[in-house]
């Protein structure tokens, strides 16, 4: 039998010079990343990544030489890696994650989160009627929570308490805000994340909170202090329930993806759902900064009731026009 | 075979993922030009220890965070400011260390870099930011919060039996990727991600170019086409199947120092399988003849089973009677 030209050989080496090349560029890639490629380069890239695909398949097809096939598998790999990794700078994506993603994420699920609000609000009616009703429930539902505020204090101490610390100085100021914000943050992701325990953990730490601040307010309420307790929890809460509501919402949206995926897969649906969630979720982690920038600096220094109240419902109007007007939805995007 | 043991077998080729030649479990994602990859799962063990160098790092970060905290609040008048500072940053640096990583390098944090592991979309798109925030911020009841409850304190009544069960409760979220064959975590589940090596594969000479592929055993062979020297008849060529095929391939290339008695040996099984005679007198004692002639089999070989593969016909090995 005569030497014979294999096809697959004859394959390899009218393709090797171009697999090589795109290895080269890939492997500049792998070093530094992003800006590693000049435009000309950065032009043969796609080019060079689909020859590679198409090489991989024909060699599936006629060859049989196992170094080969490993090498192409293992080239369309890193190449893939590279072309598909996250394309957007840093600064892109957080661009078009204020400017789209976070509103339209907030919008696609809606109704969880008017879920989560509606869930918080029915236990701050609850919690209020309840101490109304019977103020020991305050020691139950609010407990060591309020610095020593009970039904036991005088009416004065908890006037006080809404107007004190506008003589604190701008670095203690700036302590007590970040304390805030980072606390209350883990709250919020913690209540998102846990979502995934089927919800339950996220209604739970929703009814405490409602339950918690509605016997407070009907502790202030007993005493004539409703207004002014209004004043002091709006300015900053409102944007701060808010965010809470919407890491409540996207907890709810993941429970919901697993509980009922509909004609998906479990998985398919947990992670289409569990992106627009993430979106949300994170957006939150802002408005709770500006949260306890309101609360730690601002309603110390400011303690004129109506200027509270003016500035907590024009944040409120602000988010709901932010998240409401838009109309652009995640689909077709892509950069999420 | 009866219906039930068929049935048996395809369950079976269903539940165990296929592994690659590096032993690592593997997996298929389409890409948007619709070629299917192979990618190799990263293993557990890889993974916890790109966790444990990633956590290394960030610990070493806090530890020094908070020395300048101090020392900023002791030293100099701005302790408020200071204290702040601390506390913001740690915040940041707790929940979005892996996400500013991940998307700045592409799916990998210096942990991941070092192993060789990436984040990959698992549906084979493109990997979004949004996939790479979610997966890491899912971390928060992964990692802190069984942290948090090893470390409760013991306030409630009863304290034993709460801490059992927020422990086992917790347990099915942290050792989730011990539960399902892909090895996701809850993060990976929630933010449809893969975690895969990224080994790097070198392209070997082509056999059929090349006389000795290991260089040093005989140098005088080195790049010279195909000795034909021996010839092969179409009905020696029916034996065997792909898979003894590639095993040759691996064979020939091996360069240890067990690789010449290997070959001898195997040379012999090909030679009394497929009845091969010649009329000169070759003495199968030299590797260099050896190798000439487990070469020479091998390119009639694949060159007659490429052949059979153009027709539509891929016989897997030698038990394949297609």
């Amino acid at each position: 039998m005569k030497r014979t030209t294999l096809k697959s050989s004859q394959f390899r080496k009218e393709r090797e010079a171009s697999w090589r090349e795109l290895d080269a560029l890939v492997a500049r890639m792998e070093q530094k990343s992003g800006v590693a490629l000049g435009p000309s380069e950065l032009m043969r890239l796609p080019t060079l990544y689909r020859a590679a695909l198409s090489s991989l398949s024909v060699a599936r097809a006629i060859s049989l030489d196992r170094s080969l096939l490993g090498y192409l598998e293992n080239l369309a790999n890193r190449a893939y890696f590279q072309i598909y990794g996250p394309r957007a700078s840093f600064g892109e994506v957080v661009g078009g994650f204020f400017a789209r993603s976070w509103p339209a994420a907030v919008r696609a699920i809606g109704r969880p989160i008017l879920l989560s609000i509606a869930v918080m609000l029915l236990a701050a009616l609850a919690g209020y009627w309840l101490t109304m009703a019977d103020p020991e429930w305050y020691y139950t539902l609010v407990g060591d929570m309020a610095q020593g505020r009970t039904p036991a204090s005088s009416t004065e101490d908890l006037r006080e308490v809404l107007y004190d610390g506008a003589d604190g100085d701008g670095g203690e100021l700036t302590a007590f805000s970040s304390f805030l914000f980072v606390h209350n943050s883990r709250i919020a992701l913690l209540c998102f994340a846990l979502g995934i325990a089927l919800g339950a953990p996220t209604l739970l730490l929703l009814v405490s909170n409602g339950l918690l601040l509605g016997s407070f307010f009907a502790l202030y309420a007993s005493r004539g202090l409703g207004f002014e307790l209004g004043g002091w929890l709006i300015i900053h809460g409102g944007t701060e329930l808010l965010a809470v509501a919407l890491c409540g919402g996207a907890g709810l949206a993941i429970a919901d993806a697993f509980l009922f995926p509909g004609q998906k897969t479990r998985l398919q649906s947990l992670a289409d759902r569990g992106r627009v969630a993430g979106l949300v979720a994170l957006g939150a982690v802002v408005m709770l900064a500006i949260a306890g920038v309101l609360e730690g600096i601002g309603r110390q220094v400011i303690t004129d009731d109506f200027i509270r109240y003016g500035i907590g419902l024009a944040m409120l109007a602000l988010w709901s026009l932010y998240f409401l007007s838009g109309r652009t939805t995640l689909e077709g995007d892509g950069h999420d | 075979m009866t219906d039930a043991r068929l049935y048996a077998a395809t369950a079976r080729t269903k539940t165990a993922l296929e592994r690659a030649d590096s032993g690592r479990r593997q997996t298929t994602v389409l890409t948007p030009e619709g070629v299917e990859l192979r990618v190799e799962l990263a293993e557990r063990g890889e993974r916890a220890g790109a966790f444990l160098i990633d956590a290394l790092f960030l610990i070493g970060t806090v530890v020094a965070l908070v020395v300048g905290t101090i020392y900023l609040m002791t030293v100099t008048a701005l302790e408020g400011y200071a204290l702040a500072f601390g506390l913001v940053v740690f915040f940041f640096l707790r929940t979005f260390y892996f996400s500013f990583f991940e998307l700045i390098w592409r799916g990998r944090t210096p942990g991941k870099r070092l192993i060789g592991l990436r984040v990959i979309d698992r549906a084979g798109g493109p990997l979004r930011p949004s996939s790479v925030v979610v997966r890491n911020l899912l971390r928060e009841i992964e990692v802190f919060l069984p942290l948090s409850v090893l470390m409760m304190p013991d306030v409630v009544g009863n304290a034993g039996l709460v801490r059992l069960c927020a422990t086992i409760w917790i347990g099915i979220f942290a050792l989730m990727p011990l539960f399902n064959r892909q090895g996701l975590r809850i993060g990976d589940m929630v933010a449809g991600t893969l975690v895969v090596a990224s080994p790097k594969a070198a392209l070997l000479p082509d056999l059929v170019d090349r006389a000795a592929p290991h260089a040093g055993t005989a140098p005088t062979m080195r790049a010279q086409p195909v000795s034909d020297r021996f010839t092969f008849e179409p009905q020696q060529l029916e034996h065997y199947g792909i898979y003894e095929l590639q095993t040759l391939e691996a064979v020939l290339r091996r360069t240890d120092v067990h690789a010449s008695q290997t070959r001898r040996e195997i040379a012999d099984r090909i030679r009394r399988k497929i009845d091969w005679s010649s009329d000169a007198d070759w003495n199968f004692k030299y590797d260099g003849i050896v190798v000439e002639f487990l070469q020479a089999f091998y390119v009639a070989q694949r060159a007659h089973l490429e052949r059979k593969m153009l027709f539509g016909k891929r016989r897997r090995d030698k038990h394949d009677k297609s």
